[in-house]
């Protein structure tokens, strides 16, 4: 991962509104820090590798802060150029991006099974557990947008400038992500799935 | 419809709807209980992947982070007067190059232009402990000097002098050595003759920075801190100590003197 690798960086190319380097910038974007690792090594499934992502994310946000808008959410924009440098370091590692097989991840998880219906602290701890472990075992477009969505909280349209990609994909690979998890959590009524595409 | 209805379970799900549509859906939820159960079990996993990874919020930040950011910082900050001031190109690029090669290498160096706070606090703390073993506050006494000497070579990999502040009242007491979360600090400890102690505290920083001296007033002891040859320095002494800024003055000048700033 080279220094000089700054390109790949999407949002707002435009000049003018762009943000200075100024320290309660730099603040803000070292208060991300934690949740820029717990993005990258959910994407990347290495704790070492996942910090390689977020030394090079935060190069790049340094070099590229009058691309980040003041006012826009600064998470996305970070998580946007995280992403970004996950991709072309996939492309290195492996030349192409892996697709999410949902029906692998069902079958591979037929034996770890949840209830929902927790009665304390120690069944929900559990049941984190279990959703961890299922979380971990779906493809790597459902991680991505359950990171963005569901974990980080961003909108719809956050996610959506973030993956580059409509606001009706984000719905809909949000919807069958939700049921991919819930089919390896085993306790979903086997209807959701039909409807839900 | 059925479609229509899931994608409206999890607008509803993600907060996404207007007050009339939300009554709607719970209305729907109401009158279907395997949908409400399913939506029962959507939300929880909801709760759950909020606090997915939780621990991994509660992790300290790799230093090498901070670092990263900082330097970048610094480096383009760096970039802005280079623009501004043509004559300084040379300098602005060779700092720019020690920037980006600690940044590489990641040494067990501080070399970042910060003041070296996390030194400062254990320099306080160490010196408030060992100032108060009034019977054995070092560990290397002045008969162990050559030892100790050699062992502070080994560790830092080269020799680090101590200054004769005997004209200033102050006698040297001995030394120990400290491990930090960086690297290891050494100590000089000196006496006076009223009791009163102070302390030299050194431990490996950037080479490139050199820090002028800058005085702070702690609670109960007041400091000086400066860098110099690859040096982070720190006197911590008792606040009774009048002729405090002085003393660290001349201090600052012996190592200015036996580190001239490297090349």
């Amino acid at each position: 991962m080279g220094l000089a690798e700054t390109g790949d960086v999407r949002p707002n190319e435009s000049h003018g509104g762009g943000a200075e380097m100024d320290e309660e910038t730099l603040h803000r974007i070292e208060a991300e820090i934690p949740r820029l690792r717990r993005f990258a090594r959910y994407l990347a499934r290495d704790a070492d590798v996942a910090d390689d992502l977020v030394q090079e994310c935060l190069l790049r946000a340094v070099s590229r802060i009058d691309t980040w808008e003041p006012g826009t959410n600064l998470r996305a924009w970070l998580l946007t150029i995280l992403r970004n440098v996950f991709l072309t370091e996939l492309r290195r590692i492996r030349r192409a991006p892996v697709r999410s097989e949902p029906d692998e991840e069902r079958q591979a998880a037929a034996q770890d099974s949840a209830g929902a219906n927790y009665q304390n602290d120690q069944d929900f701890a559990i049941y984190l557990a279990a959703v961890q472990r299922a979380f971990d075992r779906l493809g790597e477009e459902h991680r991505e947008i359950l990171l963005l969505v569901a974990v980080e909280e961003l909108t719809y349209e956050e996610a959506a400038a973030v993956l580059d990609i409509p606001i009706g994909t984000v719905r809909s690979r949000l919807s069958r992500a939700r049921t991919a998890l819930r089919q390896l959590l085993h306790a979903l009524p086997p209807k959701l799935e039909e409807g839900a595409a | 419809m059925n479609g229509a209805l899931e994608a409206d379970l999890q607008d509803y799900l993600d907060g996404r709807l207007g007050e009339a549509q939300r009554a709607e859906i719970a209305a729907y939820l109401l009158k279907h209980p395997d949908k409400a159960a399913l939506f029962r079990l959507l939300r929880e996993d909801a709760q759950a992947l909020r606090s997915l990874g939780i621990e991994i919020l509660a992790e300290p930040v790799p230093e090498r982070l901070r670092a990263t950011l900082r330097a970048g910082v610094a480096e383009r900050r760096l970039g802005r007067r280079r623009l501004q001031t043509p004559q300084l190109q040379n300098a602005a690029a060779a700092l720019f190059i020690f920037v980006v090669g600690a940044v590489a290498g990641w040494g067990a160096h501080t070399y970042l232009p910060r003041p070296p706070d996390p030194f400062l606090t254990q320099a306080e703390f160490a010196f408030s402990f060992f100032d108060a073993q009034r019977e054995y506050p070092v560990e290397f006494g002045p008969d162990r000097d050559e030892d100790f000497k050699g062992w502070i070579a080994k560790l830092f990999k080269q020799a680090v002098g101590m200054p004769d502040l005997a004209a200033n009242g102050f006698k040297y007491i001995g030394g120990r050595i400290l491990p930090s979360s960086q690297s290891q600090t050494g100590i000089y400890m000196f006496e006076g003759s009223d009791g009163a102690r102070m302390a030299i505290f050194f431990w490996p920083a950037d080479q490139a920075s050199s820090r002028d001296l800058a005085i702070r007033q702690l609670d109960k002891l007041t400091a000086a801190l400066w860098q110099a040859g690859g040096f982070g320095f720190a006197l911590v002494g008792d606040k009774t100590i009048t002729d405090f800024q002085p003393l660290s003055q001349s201090i600052f000048a012996y190592y200015k003197k036996a580190f001239p700033s490297s090349p």
